[in-house]
């Protein structure tokens, strides 16, 4: 029986042990910051914010919805005083995260004019969106959201108009 | 100073009471026996077997009840804030998506 312990130890670790969304660098721009928004939620917790989501309230049951495929989100932003506060190289590892298989732009702009650059990646499946990442660069600021799961783009924007997010362009056309 | 300075000062000026004001004092508290009689009283309660039962599982309903309250409570907290952040998230998540698109609408434009 001993010798199974340390093989069942092994092939729980994986688990059991969280696995790093963010490359340390982003952890480091925290210090920097003026304002540092930081959210992990793993599927675990996921499941506990939607039991306290309502169904009968509208607003609150289209989030429960979305939540329910789920496996995770995971938000950095950082607000800092000056620009310049953060390079390249500290999301270079998130831009070769998006680079690899599976993952494919969904939209990429880059402004020259005033520094902020937005870029939004999807990971499919499948043929199913499986993953989100969104990593919004601007002078002072730098925000980064890896949501991993089924998502529809979609619904997220139909959240526009609630909760404090801006209605989006499409929803006004429907309205 | 006047006379009746004096005077005043003279009944004013602190004494001993004695001894015997002592005895009155402890003379005048409730007898020690009704105290030890009501103890008395108790403890014969609780040595009928079926009392000290029931007394045990009233003990044990409490804990269990107040053990599960309390974990609720912790759980509804953690629940709160799970949610908290996650309407955080959705926030940031979609203020993010509405900036794109506009910047797209507007290089479309």
């Amino acid at each position: 029986m001993k010798p199974l312990i340390p093989v069942l130890a092994l092939a729980l670790t994986p688990l059991c042990a969280q696995e790093p969304q963010f490359p340390p660098a982003l952890d480091r721009l925290a210090d920097k910051a003026t304002e540092a928004v930081e959210v992990t939620l793993d599927a675990q917790l996921l499941q506990l914010a939607a039991r306290f989501l309502s169904n009968r309230e509208p607003d609150e049951a289209k989030v429960k919805q979305l939540v329910s495929g789920l496996k995770g989100i995971y938000v950095r932003s950082y607000k800092f005083a000056q620009p310049g506060q953060y390079s390249k190289a500290d999301i270079q590892a998130l831009r070769s995260e998006v680079r690899g298989p599976g993952w494919q732009p969904m939209v990429v702009v880059k402004s020259l004019k005033d520094g902020e650059n937005a870029d939004i990646y999807i990971r499919t499946e499948n043929g199913k969106v499986a993953g989100m990442m969104i990593i919004a660069e601007e002078p002072k600021e730098l925000t980064i959201v890896k949501i991993a799961g089924e998502i529809d783009p979609d619904q997220l924007a139909d959240l526009g108009g609630h909760f404090g997010i801006p209605e989006f362009e499409r929803r006004r056309g429907k309205d | 100073m006047s006379r009746f300075d004096d005077a005043l000062r003279e009944a004013m000026r602190r004494e001993d009471p004695g001894e015997e004001f002592t005895k009155r004092v402890l003379a005048a508290l409730p007898p020690q026996r009704e105290t030890a009689g009501r103890r008395e009283r108790l403890a014969a309660f609780f040595r009928v077997p079926s009392l000290r039962l029931a007394a045990a599982m009233a003990l044990i309903v409490v804990m269990i009840a107040g053990g599960v309250s309390y974990r609720n409570a912790v759980e509804r907290a953690e629940g709160e804030r799970a949610k908290e952040q996650l309407m955080l998230a959705m926030r940031i998540a979609g203020t993010k998506l509405h900036a794109a698109q506009v910047k797209v609408l507007e290089i479309s434009r």
